[in-house]
């Protein structure tokens, strides 16, 4: 059980029609590592999240996290994987609390009145439990979106440009997170197009363009700028 | 996960088997067979609706009953069953498209789903001439043509369901899952309007004790059955014929349209 | 089944927060019932026709509510929130069934209420056999409505493709449901609807089977 990688991909492909997403993608993410996948728009990204998360078929290949095969069914691995997309998943018409509890339910959270409380107060959102998510600034849906993705404290989180249109009071939220994951050992799939953000608290980092992965290395200890120099690079190269 | 899902929708028009790769390894690149078949199939098709022909107007005896209008019954019945055929193999292909999600069963269900409404088309158009004379009215909520008609909307919105669908591979999807349902909804709509009211000529031909008509008239609807058979057929696979090149070329074309803006990114 | 119930329950709480979908359907039945008294000439009876104006009122009032059934999950992409949770897919389709059938009983109370307002109608007693009739009727029309809305969400003409597909799809529960309630309306006895709830129940069965296995493949994206 211990052994086994937190994700695993075998020769994975996504083709929309002729056009690539995702070209013979495959790896595997030792358990408690950050890994950041950066590339430019297109480079098929968040397709390469929605295939792991079994939100979409792939062309090709397999998927697996924590040993378990994805398929399109509600398997039990989903009990143990979160993910942050674009979009909230939230209802507008339910209260912040509503919504974490629908979703705690449907995930099988234990003590789900406590973890539903202590996900409003980590997040800031514990005076705004009772008020309906419509009425939620963009920072303040981002941040109980995040409460919503850790609820049941997954073993793997998934996250879509998690900064996007962020405050910098969601900003500084969300970086303490992320930090908080990575100290707690889960491992963390982080995909961004922002070099700064995503180098941060990365282990490994991955370049992915035009579907393949160009680029796969432990996080060493160059600079940021080094890390820059590189990506510009092999982008180039992989577009040449 | 957004902007690619916006991509996915505007780009996704080709299943797997449509990727240049594997369009480009030369196997039944111009579906030759499949034309050739079509092309047999349709000689013969016409040949044996000649002979059919001659044998409606010039063999047959008239029936006593009705008169020369029941000789539009060797088109009208034929038809019927020829569409129920087409449906059956759009239900068919279908349950096998969502399981294999091969572009070739989806191509067949779309040549036989619109095969499947021109002949609902004959049999809705045969059959009112047919009863303005032998019923005194153009449209009677008689059971059989109730259902034949329902079926029509039933297809024409599988068309429209497809047409209506951004994504390609969903509106397959939608399509396929629609070709399920309607027929599991063909016997229900069935017994329904059969309960609603009866005024249908009784089968004469599918009796459990066997035909009760005259011979000859049995012989001339067989012939006519044949002629149909042959002519949905040859039909059938040209249209799957000319679905698979369409969809081949638009890929093509949506391949070189990247190509041409971002010419590196496919390799 | 307790997921199902989760999403259903979700459902009716979001219903009652907006009422959005209830009282456009109590609206529309109202206005119905108010224009067929008025469309109906003193020679006719209006018994004889009133069975069949109530379940074409019930078709229609159901379909106006349909299209936001999923109409709301795509807001901020809910659905896919729920797809993404260990919730099997019949869970989730049955719990949106659940709420739509829950919010059309309502909507059928209403219309029966209207009508025997405005027509002098009732069930004569054969409260039980209509009651039959009704839940069997609306379980079928909800089973096919909440896959169509489903699908029909995903599509580029939304709402207005819905009664394309659904009517022709819905005629056998318009026939046995409208043929039972004229019946019964008429003082006939109970035994004699017995063939139409049958149909009725052997067509709620057969769609309640394949439309749950098939919902799969009408969210997969």
């Amino acid at each position: 059980m211990v052994s086994e990688a937190a994700v695993e991909a075998v020769r994975l492909e996504k083709w929309f029609g002729p056009i690539p997403a995702l070209r013979d993608v495959s790896f595997s993410l030792e358990r408690g590592t950050f890994l950041t996948i950066f590339g430019p728009n297109g480079a098929g990204k968040s397709t390469l999240l929605r295939v792991l998360s079994a939100a979409t078929r792939p062309s090709g290949g397999e998927g697996r996290i924590l040993g378990h095969p994805v398929g399109t069914g509600g398997g039990a691995w989903r009990e143990r994987l979160g993910v942050l997309s674009h979009r909230t998943f939230l209802y507008g018409d339910l209260t912040a609390r509503e919504n974490l509890t629908l979703y705690g339910r449907l995930y099988r959270v234990s003590d789900l009145a406590d973890r539903v409380e202590a996900g409003l107060e980590e997040f800031g959102l514990a005076r705004r439990g009772d008020d309906r998510v419509g009425g939620f600034s963009h920072g303040m849906r981002q941040r109980l979106a995040l409460a919503r993705t850790l609820l049941h404290d997954p073993e793997v989180v998934f996250l879509d440009e998690p900064y996007t249109g962020l405050d910098p009071h969601a900003a500084r939220v969300l970086r303490r997170t992320l930090e908080r994951l990575r100290d707690g050992k889960r491992t963390v799939l982080l995909v961004t197009h922002n070099l700064a953000e995503g180098l941060e608290l990365a282990d490994r980092t991955v370049i992915q363009v035009g579907g393949r992965w160009v680029h796969d290395a432990p996080r060493d200890r160059t600079s940021a700028a080094a890390f820059a120099d590189v990506y510009t690079d092999r982008v180039a190269e992989a577009l040449a | 996960m957004d902007s690619d899902a916006a991509s996915d929708d505007s780009f996704s028009d080709q299943t797997m088997t449509t990727q240049p790769t594997r369009a480009a390894d030369g196997t039944d690149q111009s579906l030759a067979g499949v034309r050739i078949w079509a092309t047999i199939f349709g000689v013969l098709g016409l040949v044996v609706m000649l002979i059919s022909l001659w044998m409606v107007f010039f063999w047959v005896p008239t029936e006593r009953l009705m008169g020369v209008v029941q000789r539009i019954f060797y088109v009208h019945v034929p038809s019927a069953w020829i569409a129920f055929l087409a449906f059956f193999l759009v239900a068919i292909c279908s349950a096998l498209y969502l399981w294999l999600r091969d572009d070739r069963l989806d191509a067949i269900s779309v040549a036989g789903a619109e095969l499947g409404v021109i002949f609902t088309t004959i049999v809705l158009v045969t059959g009112p001439l047919w009863g303005k004379i032998a019923w005194g009215a153009w449209w009677v909520w008689e059971p059989r043509l109730t259902l034949t008609l329902l079926l029509w909307f039933i297809y024409i919105g599988y068309f429209m369901l497809r047409g209506a669908t951004e994504n390609p591979e969903r509106g397959k999807r939608f399509a396929a899952v629609l070709g399920v349902v309607g027929a599991f909804n063909i016997p229900l709509i069935h017994m329904s309007v059969q309960w609603f009211r009866s005024l249908h000529p009784q089968p004469v031909i599918l009796r459990p004790e066997g035909p009760a008509a005259d011979p000859a008239i049995v012989q001339t609807l067989l012939v006519s059955l044949l002629a149909f058979l042959l002519i949905f057929f040859s039909l059938l696979l040209f249209r799957y014929a000319a679905e698979r090149l369409t969809r081949r070329v638009t890929a093509l074309r949506l391949a070189v349209e990247r190509g041409e803006r971002e010419p590196r990114t496919v390799s | 089944m307790a997921d199902a119930w989760t999403i259903a329950r979700k459902d009716l709480v979001l219903e009652l927060r907006s009422r959005e979908r209830i009282v456009a359907m109590l609206t529309f039945t109202v206005l119905v019932a108010v224009i067929f008294s008025f469309s109906l000439g003193p020679a006719v009876r209006a018994q004889d026709v009133a069975p069949a104006m109530i379940w074409v009122t019930i078709i229609f009032a159901g379909m106006l509510g349909l299209g936001r059934s999923f109409s709301l999950e795509k807001e901020e992409d809910a659905l896919a929130g729920l797809l993404l949770a260990p919730v099997s897919r019949e869970a989730v389709f049955v719990g949106k069934l659940a709420a739509n059938f829950i919010l059309l009983i309502v909507v059928v109370a209403a219309v029966f209420f209207a009508f025997a307002l405005f027509f002098p109608i009732s069930f004569r007693g054969a409260w039980v056999a209509g009651g039959a009739v009704v839940v069997l009727a609306c379980i079928g029309f909800m089973t096919l409505g909440t896959f169509f809305s489903a699908i029909t969400a995903h599509t580029r003409l939304g709402d207005t493709l819905l009664p394309v597909l659904l009517l022709p799809l819905l005629i056998p529960v318009v026939i046995f449901a409208a043929g039972a309630t004229e019946r019964l309306m008429a003082g006939r006895p109970a035994s004699e609807i017995q063939g139409p709830l049958q149909m009725l129940l052997a067509f709620d069965l057969v769609f309640l089977f394949v439309c749950t296995l098939l919902f799969a493949f009408v969210v997969e994206e």
